[in-house]
């Protein structure tokens, strides 16, 4: 009786001890999002870039006070003209977004709302010397380090990092021998004057809740 | 009898020619797939049924993930302008993980407005990735994601 009861008590103890150590592991354990965001560029910053989608180049001014704080214009757009002019604003949660053709919307009560989030996958840093599916491709002449990556559908992707910041600053890819640039902020200068600090969002009419989410999508078979 | 032939093959004749004409303008289709230059974060595509004079949407579909690297992305939105004008709104949709390549997503409410002008079909998701490192990012807001049709 005596060694049951030693036996049940065990038993707590070892359960117990598997939950404060699990509780423990949940608790020490980095928030993911937090932890991809704490290096990058150093805010404010003002860059000019050029994105390529696929239907062409497009210039675009993106002005960056922080994590959860941006403003982007699209300044040239050959592919769709009727949409130079566009503004997105970003801050905590909320989206402005002022387009010549669809008009002005203010989103509320996005999922980002607590998170740091970015405009475009180049402005945060990634660790690629620790992923194997990156090649090293060597140094620059400026300094900056080449990243190379062969896609299964045999594009091959070339992400060019500042050392200092571990930001990308330049994307290429290359497909069938040909380069595109898609991405490129070399020698890019820091904000400056007014620009400091950031305007509040632009007042729009229309204000839509993005909290609500529809049903499930349904699946259809391949084409 | 010779003549009760004779109508019968010119009858045949005109529905195969009425129904061939039927087919040839409400052609089904579906617009070229709107991506970020390389396939791997998110794919959009509209299908339509030209029917001459108008268009009809049949389905909003959406596809992405590929490499299983996405922690969750969904559309947020896919909206129908006719001349800047908004005729309808669906979304944001739930979050998918890891979508396959091969199959597309369409919503199971969505509506199948028919239009007699040029319709423009937004679209607008949310993609998380963790690989290596994490982010989060809009598509579709810095450079609208657009499907053009025309009747």
């Amino acid at each position: 009786m005596t060694t049951n009861r030693r036996l049940q008590w065990s038993t707590v103890l070892v359960a117990g001890l598997v939950v404060a150590a699990a509780l423990s592991w949940l608790v020490a354990r980095p928030d993911p999002i937090s932890a991809g965001s704490q290096a990058g560029l150093t805010a404010p910053t003002y860059l000019t870039y050029v994105e390529n989608d696929g239907t062409g180049e497009h210039t675009i001014e993106l002005l960056w006070w922080s994590s959860n704080e941006w403003t982007t214009r699209l300044l040239d757009s050959p592919a769709t003209p009727e949409h130079e002019g566009r503004e997105v604003w970003y801050r905590f949660g909320s989206q402005a977004i002022l387009d010549p053709v669809f008009g002005s919307e203010l989103l509320t009560n996005l999922t980002t709302a607590d998170r740091p989030a970015v405009p475009n996958e180049w402005l945060v840093p990634r660790d690629y010397a620790g992923d194997p599916d990156w090649t090293d491709a060597g140094v620059d002449s400026s300094g900056n380090r080449r990243w190379q990556h062969v896609d299964d559908v045999g594009v091959t992707a070339v992400h060019i990092v500042d050392p200092a910041t571990g930001v990308v600053v330049r994307g290429e890819q290359v497909i069938d021998g040909e380069t595109r640039v898609l991405f490129d902020v070399t020698g890019q200068a820091p904000l400056e004057g007014d620009r400091a600090t950031p305007p509040p969002l632009p007042e729009v009419d229309i204000v839509t809740d993005m909290g609500s989410a529809e049903p499930e999508p349904t699946t259809q078979a391949g084409d | 009898m010779h003549a009760y032939s004779r109508r019968r093959i010119a009858g045949l004749l005109l529905g195969v020619t009425l129904a061939m004409s039927v087919l040839g303008i409400a052609a089904a289709a579906y617009t070229p797939e709107k991506h970020d230059g390389v396939p791997k974060y998110y794919n959009s595509r509209v299908g339509y049924t030209d029917l001459g004079a108008t268009v009809r949407i049949d389905s909003r579909e959406f596809k992405g993930g590929r490499d299983g690297g996405a922690v969750r992305w969904r559309q947020q939105w896919i909206r129908d302008y006719v001349g800047g004008v908004l005729q309808v709104s669906h979304g944001p949709g739930s979050w998918a993980t890891n979508i396959p390549l091969s199959a597309w997503f369409v919503y199971s409410g969505e509506s199948h407005p028919t239009y007699s002008s040029t319709v423009t079909v937004n679209y607008r998701f949310e993609y998380e990735e963790c690989n290596p490192g994490c982010y989060f990012w809009y598509a579709g807001d810095v450079l609208p994601i657009n499907h053009v049709i025309t009747p």
